[in-house]
């Protein structure tokens, strides 16, 4: 479904991603882990749109999208919900979940998604008419991802969905993200919170300095030494 | 000074305050999604008024058609002006966008002395425009009245279209999060070409209703009033819409009430009374009456 060939990313003259490579097949729910600065945040905004790669291809459907415009990349299937929740605090809770569906017409389907976003979340739904920005940390990440989930892709990109949150938040986000796997939703999730993310990924990727440093099944990674030693606290 | 004298300078301080208050919505609209100081908005606001000029002579049409007509052709000159000027230079720093703004500005104002020649050419309003009415001693010509109605009439009509339609909640996410906008898949182009063919366009009725007020024209006519839009936009809070239509009013007004209630001698500073209420405003609100400050990234 998704393939990353050799990309190569800079910020101006710093090289942040190099060389990676890695595959995700329909249906998987594939976990990008690493330290700050590895490289991961990198990663997700070359492949939807928000940065180019140098060199390397990134093929969605079969399809090249490096030199595709962002807008264009949502409507192909692929949401990207960004690290920092960034939603929309001006707009209300439904405006931002309506903007999530910005290139939908086929309205019915939206009102459904709507509704399903609502009994992922039922919060969001109490709070539809109030500004997102008097939610609180934890139901901004319920709205970021219920908006990611309006264009109804088939690829999800995660971006550190439980970064800042209460434990018992967390735990309900990872469950959410399970759920989606289930119902045949493809996720590339990025998480320095590693440990939780490999219990529910099917494979994960290790990136350290803008490198890939191991790869394998999720079970392995959990199991592998210098996996517990750097990001699961020996 | 009497009741009837205050209340006809108020009638003028809001006709004047309709016009910044037009062409100051071109200002923040641009300014929230881009962080562009446009400072050619002025200069656009001329464009309006000759090709309003052109419309009504050389195709003999009625004030409606060449309103439409010209704020159709701002329109379209705006969203030129972006496409030539403004998008190679996005994601560049403000100081860039703004030293660019400014040259289109030179650039405009020199194309008109070069084309339409530096001689101002009268601008006659139709007869019925220029009756006026007395009630208990104050005056009020109907082109008071038409530029009051339809700087309210173009405000609801731009409230709808920002609240309600899709293209008008895009905008406002936009200027919230441009790069959260574009993962929702909303185009950065077609908002941003949209908010300056909007906002050119209220700026060429202001500057049609200008000239009808003046009864002439020229190629620097944009200049002074596109720099006191700018200021009240920046009085109402910049990137803000109901801001900016705030400070066009309490500058129109504020304009207008001190020239009147000062005694003569102080009429001459009128631009400088200008500069004060901005710099009363923004040392007691530094974003504006309704702006926000936003935490710079660093």
């Amino acid at each position: 479904m998704l393939e990353l060939n050799d990309i190569n990313v800079y910020y101006g003259k710093i090289h942040a991603v190099k060389n990676i490579s890695l595959k995700i097949k329909k249906g998987e729910l594939v976990a990008l882990l690493g330290a700050n600065g590895a490289g991961k945040t990198t990663t997700l905004r070359t492949i939807s749109g928000m940065l180019r790669a140098k060199s390397g291809s990134i093929i969605f459907d079969g399809q090249d999208i490096n030199k595709i415009e962002a807008h264009k990349i949502v409507a192909m299937g692929l949401a990207h919900c960004p690290e920092g929740r960034q939603v929309f605090s001006r707009l209300s809770v439904l405006e931002n979940l309506k903007i999530g569906a910005f290139l939908r017409k086929d309205h019915k389907k939206i009102e459904k998604d709507l509704e399903l976003v609502y009994s992922l979340f039922p919060v969001l739904a109490e709070r539809k008419n109030q500004s997102a920005g008097t939610l609180s940390g934890g139901e901004q990440q319920m709205l970021a991802i219920g908006r990611s989930l309006m264009s109804n892709p088939s690829l999800l990109l995660f971006d550190e969905p439980s970064l800042g949150l209460a434990p018992i938040i967390i735990e309900k986000i990872f469950e959410v993200i399970k759920e989606l796997k289930n119902e045949g939703k493809t996720i590339l999730l990025v998480e320095q919170n590693a440990y939780n993310a490999l219990a529910i990924a099917d494979r994960g990727y290790v990136l350290e300095t803008g490198n890939i440093k191991l790869s394998g099944e999720a079970g392995d990674l959990l199991a592998n030494d210098e996996v517990k030693k750097a990001y699961l606290g020996g | 000074m009497s009741g009837t004298y205050l209340l006809q300078n108020l009638i003028d301080g809001i006709s004047l305050g309709s016009i910044y208050a037009l062409v100051a919505i071109g200002f923040s609209m641009t300014y929230s999604i881009l962080r562009l100081i446009n400072f050619a908005h002025g200069d656009i606001l001329m464009i309006g008024a000759y090709s309003g000029l052109f419309i009504m002579v050389a195709w003999q049409l009625p004030l409606w058609a060449s309103l439409l007509g010209a704020m159709i052709f701002a329109a379209f000159v705006g969203m030129l002006v972006e496409r030539i000027a403004y998008r190679p230079l996005r994601g560049s720093n403000e100081e860039a966008t703004l030293i660019t703004s400014l040259a289109v500005s030179i650039f405009i104002e020199n194309l008109g002395i070069m084309v339409l020649s530096p001689q101002p050419r009268g601008f006659a309003i139709p007869k019925f425009l220029t009756k006026l009415h007395t009630i208990n001693e104050i005056t009020i010509s109907n082109m008071t009245i038409l530029i009051i109605s339809l700087a309210i009439i173009l405000m609801l009509v731009l409230t709808y279209f920002v609240i309600c339609t899709r293209m008008g909640v895009a905008m406002r996410a936009c200027s919230e999060n441009i790069n959260a906008a574009r993962l929702m898949g909303v185009n950065i182009n077609k908002v941003v070409a949209c908010a300056f063919a909007v906002g050119s366009g209220m700026a060429a009725v202001a500057g049609i209703m200008l000239a009808g007020q003046y009864g002439r024209i020229e190629p620097l006519m944009g200049f002074v009033p596109g720099l006191k839009a700018f200021i009240a936009a920046v009085i109402g809070g910049i990137g803000s819409i109901p801001g900016a239509a705030l400070g066009g009013y309490v500058l129109g007004l504020s304009e207008i009430l001190l020239v009147a209630l000062l005694p003569a001698a102080y009429s001459g500073y009128r631009d400088a009374f200008v500069f004060i209420i901005l710099i009363l405003v923004l040392l007691f609100k530094p974003a504006g009456l309704l702006g926000t400050l936003e935490g710079r990234k660093v």
